[in-house]
């Protein structure tokens, strides 16, 4: 999946902001970067809700990944976000000392091995739940104080709903600036209006002080991903779109696998992509993105494909990732955009 | 805490673009076009394209926000449909951008665009 967790380098802590939209959106994108975690023999701790515990691990079993099994074996250990942040804060003051034996006594166990340490955490979002920006983002700081002694990958949630009515205000931006990576993500039903709102979603995130240029490549990768979802897969979908440094990544995560080539009898919903993965910026097999309507008498090219072969020449990579119940098609944009050759900007 | 449900658009009943008269043989386009509305936006500017004289038809995207390739195909299919010239002014850069990246610019003859 599209998690930035993991990927990125040149700090000691990848430490990733992920804003939800839902409970669902926010169970599914954490069940993944779990999933991805534990198959890949990292230790892995969840400092979480109750309730998210449990829609975690219900994830990780459409995984094929049992949590109990996983935890007796050392490599999930799961703790109470209150819990834990009750053994550190008190009387309205973190505890720095308490919180770096908490929490390197987590990461220590989860290494176990010298094994790589994946974590999910949302004490800061209990704290900015309550009110307590401050002692959200001191918190924040801590985190990124104890990554630079101990590696580990750090994802934080944040629901959406807490931060909407605030885009903008400075606590948002101080929470964005504390992490190497930041996720937002909301998810559009399947009509044809959903690409339109799909990409005011997109270029509203980048807000009005984007460069131009940037916010039109975004607006063109956010328009095709989703017509793709729309037209091509007839489902509704699940936009992402991770910043981290240099580089935007809007994924589209829809309901309908991969079509597989030669499966019997046609495929109603057709082939929307020829390759299943492809990591390089190279010119691919085009796919048809729009009805091909009102245009007789126009070369075959111009009638044809170009959807995502104009995704693919804007992205610096960009890839379809087989899910067992669907697919996510993501791209990845240079911030600002590099210009393109023949592109008379 | 959190939102449930989907994400749904405002139920729009107007229309993202305006594709009007702007003098004999001008056309103006402002607003968004894509695939929701691809299909009108094509049987307008055919019409247009149609109803031109020798000269063919300008139209101004001084205007135009958005648009994506399905609008830029009918802007060409109406061109070649008509078999009359089509200039295009104030492009702005998202046209440029597909223009050039979806090959239209080396394919497309009759629609000519400018900045």
């Amino acid at each position: 999946m599209s998690y930035p967790g993991g990927q990125l380098t040149g700090s000691a802590v990848n430490h990733a902001v992920h804003f939800y939209g839902t409970d669902n959106e926010l169970a599914d994108s954490v069940g993944r970067y779990l999933a991805d975690g534990i198959r890949g023999g990292d230790g892995v701790v969840v400092v979480a809700t109750a309730p998210h515990r449990l829609a975690f691990e219900a994830r990780l079993a459409r995984e094929g990944l049992d949590a109990a099994r996983e935890r007796r074996a050392g490599r999930l250990l799961t703790v109470d976000a209150s819990g834990l942040l009750g053994g550190f804060l008190a009387g309205g003051r973190l505890d720095h000392d308490r919180f770096e034996t908490a929490a390197s006594a987590l990461i220590g166990y989860a290494a176990a091995g010298g094994r790589p340490v994946r974590v999910y955490a949302e004490m800061v979002a209990l704290l900015w739940d309550a009110g307590d920006i401050a002692l959200a983002i001191e918190l924040e700081d801590l985190w990124n104080e104890l990554g630079a002694r101990m590696p580990f990958c750090l994802l934080c949630g944040y629901p959406a709903s807490g931060q909407s009515g605030r885009r903008g205000a400075d606590p948002v931006r101080d929470v964005c600036q504390l992490h190497s990576a930041v996720a937002d993500q909301r998810s559009f039903t399947a009509e044809l209006s959903s690409v339109r709102a799909a990409r005011h979603y997109v270029t509203g995130l980048l807000g009005a002080g984007a460069d131009e240029a940037a916010a039109c490549d975004t607006a063109i990768v956010a328009t095709e991903l989703a017509a793709n979802a729309v037209l091509h897969a007839r489902s509704g979908f699940t936009l992402t779109v991770s910043r981290s440094a240099g580089v935007t990544r809007i994924a589209v995560r829809d309901r309908t696998p991969v079509a597989v080539p030669d499966a019997s009898g046609p495929d109603a919903c057709g082939p929307e992509i020829a390759e299943p993965a492809v990591t390089e910026p190279a010119v691919t097999e085009p796919a048809v993105t729009e009805p091909a309507a009102a245009g007789e008498g126009l070369p075959f090219e111009v009638m044809t494909g170009h959807g995502l072969s104009v995704v693919a020449q804007l992205a610096s990579r960009w890839a379809v990732d087989p899910l067992p119940d669907g697919k996510v098609v993501w791209a990845e944009l240079p911030v600002p955009g590099l210009p393109v050759a023949g592109n008379p900007r | 805490m959190s939102v449930s449900g989907e994400y749904r658009t405002i139920p729009d009943t107007g229309c993202p673009y305006e594709f009007a008269a702007d003098g004999p043989g001008r056309w103006r386009l402002s607003g968004e076009v894509d695939v929701a509305v691809s299909e009108q936006f094509a049987a307008s500017v055919a019409a247009a394209a149609s109803a031109a004289g020798p000269d063919g038809c300008a139209i101004s995207l001084d205007e135009l926000r958005f648009i994506d390739l399905s609008g830029l195909r009918a802007i060409a299919a109406a061109a070649t449909g008509a078999g009359v010239r089509v200039e295009l002014q104030g492009v702005p850069a998202v046209f440029w951008r597909y223009w050039y990246l979806a090959g239209f610019s080396a394919a497309v003859t009759g629609v000519y665009p400018a900045s």
